[in-house]
């Protein structure tokens, strides 16, 4: 089987880039045979899509992994989908499963919601097998390192990733338990507490740099009209 | 009363200019002052993430384009209008290139919202109206499950930026998609941004 992972960020050290090389050694060590693709810039030539298209033709199970900006793929993401959308027809019919994973700082599910809904629409409309998609959140910590370097903070992704293999290695979707268990908040105490301790980091920081957080240097109010 | 319009309806040759032109229309038979930008023609990079905006510079984006005057012109407004094709239930590449850029609009302290974690709000902004423009009407005439998605993106993007006030309606070739969803949508978050 030909599994096709698309690194969905062009962020340097990005923790997608984490996710999806580790994602793709893991199917490789599960016996599959992986190519790893990144998204192109922006302003790629279009001979990008042409390379795309063609690991697509040659792959038969796709692997996306984006991160989530503002609830949503990163507008390089976005556009490679819609790229691919028009040019379908020269894939001839060939329809790749497609599986998704989408993960971000916050450790809500519902901040995956919208992008895992964008990436099975896009499926529908390529005519290719939905697989199912999963999310894990509070991934902001792994900070591009690798996940075994980043100790509790890729605990989740750590302990889910071998089902998220097994489910592609076999070319079935992603079970309910699957999905289930990946997106759970990592923090093992009281999202406030999580916060609080995050914050405290931050005016650190403020206080030893002299930075002004609230400044408002567009112009405008305050929130509630301070 | 002044609307910002962020549209990337020019995106839909077939439909986008009639789509815009009715959406500018309403607003200003409201009493509003209409300022369109068209992202697509924008010189707008994308975000590249580096994160300067949170605490090495705050609240200044250093990328020096087009967004530096949009970012004003948003904190200036009463209501911001995104209007888009819908895609794959989201907003095209275009907008969400712009919107991917909002991050500096937010202070690098996290909150409690919603029950969640988000980023502190830096400015009282804008009422938010979300047009998307659809092909074909779903059941109902609603626009469909991806127009669905879209409207729970917006709000999801009114939380992410503690909008108070924020809709969705749908513009589209199908005369199903009825001018009054829209024409009712833009009356209620006017009554709300004044």
């Amino acid at each position: 089987m030909n599994v096709l992972v698309i690194d969905g960020s062009r962020r340097a050290k990005s923790n997608t880039g984490v996710i999806s090389r580790d994602l793709a050694a893991r199917l490789a060590a599960a016996g599959l045979t992986v190519d790893l693709w990144r998204v192109p810039k922006w302003d790629a030539a279009p001979t990008e899509l042409d390379v795309a298209l063609a690991k697509l033709a040659a792959c038969d199970a796709v692997v996306l992994v984006a991160p989530v900006y503002l609830d949503e793929l990163p507008a390089v993401t976005q556009r490679l989908l819609e790229s691919l959308h028009e040019r379908r027809a020269e894939l001839n019919g060939h329809a790749p499963l497609f599986y998704s994973v989408a993960h971000s700082g916050f450790p809500e599910p519902i901040q995956r919601r919208a992008e895992l809904a964008s990436m099975r629409f896009f499926a529908e409309q390529m005519g290719w097998p939905w697989q199912g998609g999963v999310g894990f959140g509070g991934t902001s910590p792994i900070d591009g390192r690798p996940l075994e370097e980043a100790g509790m903070f890729s605990r989740q992704l750590r302990k889910c990733l071998p089902s998220v293999v097994a489910d592609v290695a076999a070319g079935r979707p992603f079970s309910p338990d699957t999905m289930a268990r990946c997106d759970k908040s990592p923090f093992p105490v009281p999202l406030r507490l999580v916060v609080w301790v995050v914050n405290a980091g931050t005016r650190k920081t403020v206080r030893t740099e002299s930075l002004e957080l609230e400044d408002r240097v567009y112009g405008g109010q305050a929130p509630g009209g301070g | 009363m002044n609307a910002l319009v962020l549209s990337a309806l020019s995106m839909d040759e077939e439909h986008g200019d009639a789509a815009l032109e009715a959406v500018e229309t309403r607003l200003r038979e409201r009493g509003y002052d209409v300022d369109t930008v068209d992202v697509a023609a924008a010189r707008v990079a994308p975000c590249t993430g580096c994160g300067r905006c949170g605490l090495k510079t705050p609240g200044r984006c250093v990328v020096k384009d087009d967004m530096q005057g949009i970012f004003r012109r948003i904190v200036a407004s009463d209501v911001l209008v995104l209007a888009t094709p819908v895609r794959f239930g989201s907003y095209c590449a275009e907008l969400k290139k712009v919107i991917d850029r909002f991050q500096p609009l937010m202070a690098p302290i996290y909150a409690v919202r919603n029950g969640e974690m988000h980023f502190r709000g830096r400015y009282a902004l804008p009422a938010l109206l979300g047009v998307g423009l659809v092909r074909e009407a779903g059941e109902g005439g609603s626009g469909g499950a991806e127009a669905d998605a879209f409207r729970f993106l917006i709000g999801r993007l009114a939380v992410n930026l503690d909008v108070a006030h924020a809709a969705a309606a749908f513009v589209g070739g199908d005369e199903r998609l009825a001018r009054a969803e829209l024409d009712r949508t833009v009356d209620a978050i006017a009554r709300e941004a004044s």
